[in-house]
């Protein structure tokens, strides 16, 4: 019984958790624009993380280390270094959105402009990061998170023809009036959005956290192959809620408060309680999450001791990165700069970071050494492949697509 | 050779600098973006004035939707405003800056309206009509750039 509630818990705490700001604007300007022509690509994208996510989780619960302890050590020092600057740019980057993310959350309760807001954000989530038990923080906001199932209830309500949806999903349908550049650019947008690299740093390096071993590998797949994609099966509600909501009046989605509106419109107020509650904890969430993978990533690489399992003071400089970071992240959204267009960035700049980070773990989890009998089989390794393949294309056409779109517009 | 780089370059800087006219695809482009980011403003404060109506949002969750949309509406039509456009083009561009102004207008009443006292029944009407044509204003101007022009 104890080990059905431990798994279940963990399937909920993976839907809950597994959406981010990324996701939420991404998916609803992409909804409101396209409709679900896009969905495609979703769907592709959340197979993608399943697949590096098991691996990274594989090789933590087999070696009982983390990705870029063991990617220093496998690739060498010049190969991690690419790995953690491309990956701790991207990291910082989603870290500043996501707080941006708690902050355009809470202006929509209490009214207060969310520049006023950040300083207490981001002391609150410091404060999480340093005194929270690791699974505290993850079970609750992950729950706290489910939530925002309230867009399916939503996109219910409004009642879609379905069959249209599914048509617009399976032939990748592009309106008429879109271009195939934009459409390209927000394929690869919800791509980056959907595989962002922290995810898996922080999956694998949570796996060391909890101590997870060669035992755990049945729970940490349920998590992944029934979590993910449900939770991937919420960003596809956002988006079908946009378009039902946006699409008929040609409406685009700059701001947060149009991501819940659909919600408001379909449920009335008790919808739109649910909406703020999942928004505020899936970027509270996100932002530890992205806060302790900067951590994770620097104290890994350097050999340095971190994590949340060991006591502050004997992680000293693990807990100084993550002060930083937060100082960082407040520093840049005091200048009122719009978390939006951090967000939009991010989620192209993950695209681009993309082969950097899981080219390694395809690696990593091929070597015997570290792995055992649990390496790589070959739907692993073929999946793989053909996922850095992906990645490496929308890498490549991330920022030609940036410029040539101007961001999409 | 030195000092002819660096003056072509200082050349190209200033000349760069100088508010010399779009051309007609820059300006084409533009203006659809700014009346695209109008329809945004207006078709985002019709959703919230019809669900204020019915009672399904809180009101500070109503105001922040109208000021985002009032926000961002506003900095893409600035944007097109300041860009100097083709001379053959201006007739169109303050054609497009008027109905744009009376977009902006519009939204700012709304929000006004909205955040304080409220809507009655019968503002709330009025509002949601003036919405309506506004917006079926701003399809037929943006129906009519596509087309290749307003003339």
């Amino acid at each position: 019984m104890k080990k059905f509630v431990a798994l279940a818990l963990g399937i909920l705490t993976a839907i809950g958790g597994f959406v981010d700001i990324g996701d939420l604007v991404t998916n609803a300007q992409v909804g409101a624009r396209f409709g679900l022509s896009l969905g495609g690509v979703v769907v592709i994208g959340v197979l993608g993380i399943c697949v590096f996510a098991e691996m990274s989780g594989r090789v933590a619960a087999c070696s009982g280390r983390a990705t870029f302890d063991l990617v220093r050590e496998r690739l060498g020092p010049g190969m991690g270094l690419l790995n953690l600057i491309a990956s701790l740019f991207v990291t910082l980057l989603t870290f500043i959105a996501e707080i941006g993310g708690v902050a355009l959350s809470i202006a929509l309760v209490s009214s207060v402009s969310e520049v006023l807001v950040v300083p207490f954000i981001g002391i609150l989530v410091w404060l999480v990061l340093w005194r929270a038990k690791f699974s505290i923080m993850e079970d609750v906001l992950g729950l706290l998170g489910l939530a925002l199932v309230v867009f399916i209830v939503a996109l219910w309500q409004l009642g879609p023809d379905w069959g249209q949806l599914v048509q617009q999903a399976v032939t990748m349908d592009k309106p008429e009036d879109e271009d195939w550049m934009t459409y390209a650019y927000y394929s690869v947008a919800l791509f980056g959005a959907a595989m962002t690299p922290y995810e898996v740093f922080f999956f694998s390096s949570g796996g060391v956290e909890e101590k997870w071993t060669a035992k755990d590998l049945g729970t940490m797949r349920a998590n992944v192959f029934v979590g993910f994609p449900l939770g991937g099966l919420l960003s596809l509600a956002i988006a079908g809620s946009a378009a039902m909501v946006f699409g008929p009046l040609g409406v685009e989605v700059d701001s947060l408060s149009q991501v819940g509106l659909p919600v408001g419109v379909a449920l009335g107020k008790i919808g739109l309680a649910f909406v703020l509650v999942g928004f505020v904890a899936a970027t509270f969430g996100a932002a530890c999450e992205t806060g302790l993978s900067t951590g994770y990533s620097l104290a890994q690489f350097f050999g340095w001791q971190w994590g949340k399992f060991v006591r502050p003071g004997a992680a000293a400089r693990f807990h100084l990165v993550l002060i930083l970071a937060t100082l960082l992240a407040v520093g840049v959204l005091m200048t009122g700069v719009d978390p939006i267009l951090v967000t939009e960035v991010s989620v192209v700049a993950s695209a681009v970071a993309l082969p950097l980070t899981y080219f390694p773990i395809l690696v990593v989890a091929n070597d015997r050494d570290y792995m055992g009998d649990h390496v790589n089989g070959r739907l692993a390794n073929g999946l793989g492949t053909i996922y850095l393949l992906l990645v490496v294309v929308a890498s490549v056409a991330a920022i030609p697509l940036l410029v040539l779109t101007g961001m999409g517009a | 050779m030195r000092t002819a780089v660096v003056a072509g370059l200082l050349a190209l800087s200033v000349s760069a600098c100088t508010a010399s006219p779009a051309d007609h695809q820059a300006w084409q482009e533009s203006a659809d973006h700014a009346v695209g980011a109008a329809i945004t403003g207006v078709g985002t404060a019709q959703v919230v004035i019809d669900a204020a109506a019915q009672d399904h949002l809180t009101h500070p969750y109503g105001v922040i939707a109208l000021t985002d949309a009032l926000d961002t509406a506003d900095g893409e039509v600035a944007t097109f405003a300041a860009a100097q456009p083709p001379d053959d083009l201006q007739t169109d561009h303050t054609r497009i800056l008027t109905a744009l102004h009376e977009a902006l207008t519009l939204l700012a009443e709304v929000r006004y309206a909205y955040a304080s006292p409220g809507l009655t029944a019968d503002q709330d009407r009025e509002l949601g009509d003036r919405i309506d044509d506004e917006l079926a204003a701003l399809e037929e101007l943006s129906a009519s750039l596509t087309a290749g022009g307003l003339s």
